[in-house]
């Protein structure tokens, strides 16, 4: 296969194509900080499903997390790194390229 | 986006971005509070300002001048309760801070020392300066 005639598909990222972990980075593209519930209820995921892929992302560096309190109640707070929102605009760009190739 | 594991053969790249821009603009949805506390203070340090030196002495001028003092409290408090912070806001925070602040104080210098008393018009125009930054940050946050 040479570069030039290269599938658009080999451009998706693994990390970010399950459609759980594409709706925590999309969710979290625009936010410079979410809070773990609202994130859960944005993407309508279970307090499990969300934290499995969570570590995921955490592993490869894509999201950030950030523990603390807010008066007695511990929160946590999730962010989207540079290189986290650098893999979801590549990601979309490669949906794009994908559909476009379809529609060719 | 149907965020179930059993999905993800089903998903088409169309299917996908779509599901994105979806949650994309829900999430940024979330993420727009501040707007309404930006409005809320755009409109009562207006209040405050042009409402001192015409409402008459008793409860209706205690209400005036304590107004901006509440609201900023309230907006404080409702602030700390929220839990997302959107990048857009992140950027206009301080801009908007510095702005309604700085214009507050340029406000209150025109009619102390510029605007002559009893001159309404000078006085509303002073008056309505510190909500040129909120209404700004307001309208940023809103139309993202």
């Amino acid at each position: 296969m040479t570069t030039e005639h290269r599938h658009p598909r080999h451009d998706l990222d693994e990390t970010i194509h399950s459609p759980v972990r594409l709706s925590i980075v999309a969710a979290l593209a625009p936010m410079e900080r979410m809070e773990f519930p609202l994130l859960r209820d944005t993407i309508e995921a279970s307090d499990s499903l969300l934290s499995k892929h969570m570590t995921i992302l955490e592993s490869a560096g894509y999201v950030e997390v950030t523990k603390g309190h807010v008066g007695k109640r511990p929160r946590t707070w999730l962010s989207l790194t540079e290189r986290g929102r650098e893999a979801y605009n590549a990601y979309v760009g490669a949906l794009r390229n994908l559909v476009d190739s379809n529609e060719d | 986006m149907n965020t179930s594991e059993s999905s993800n053969e089903s998903l088409t790249p169309s299917d996908a971005l779509n599901s994105a821009a979806a949650i994309d603009a829900r999430s940024r949805r979330k993420g727009r509070w501040p707007a309404w506390v930006w409005l809320l203070l755009g409109a009562t340090m207006p209040v405050h300002l042009i409402g001192s030196p015409l409402v008459p002495d008793g409860w209706p001028r205690i209400v005036v001048g304590f107004l901006p003092l509440v609201v900023a409290v309230i907006g404080i408090l409702y602030s700390a309760r929220q839990r997302a912070t959107s990048r857009l806001t992140a950027r206009l925070v301080w801009p908007v801070t510095a702005g309604y602040v700085l214009l507050t104080f340029a406000a209150l210098l025109l009619q102390n020392f510029v605007v002559p008393e009893g001159e309404v018009t000078g006085l509303v125009l002073s008056g309505l300066l510190p909500a040129i930054p909120c209404c700004y940050g307001a309208w940023r946050v809103l139309s993202e």
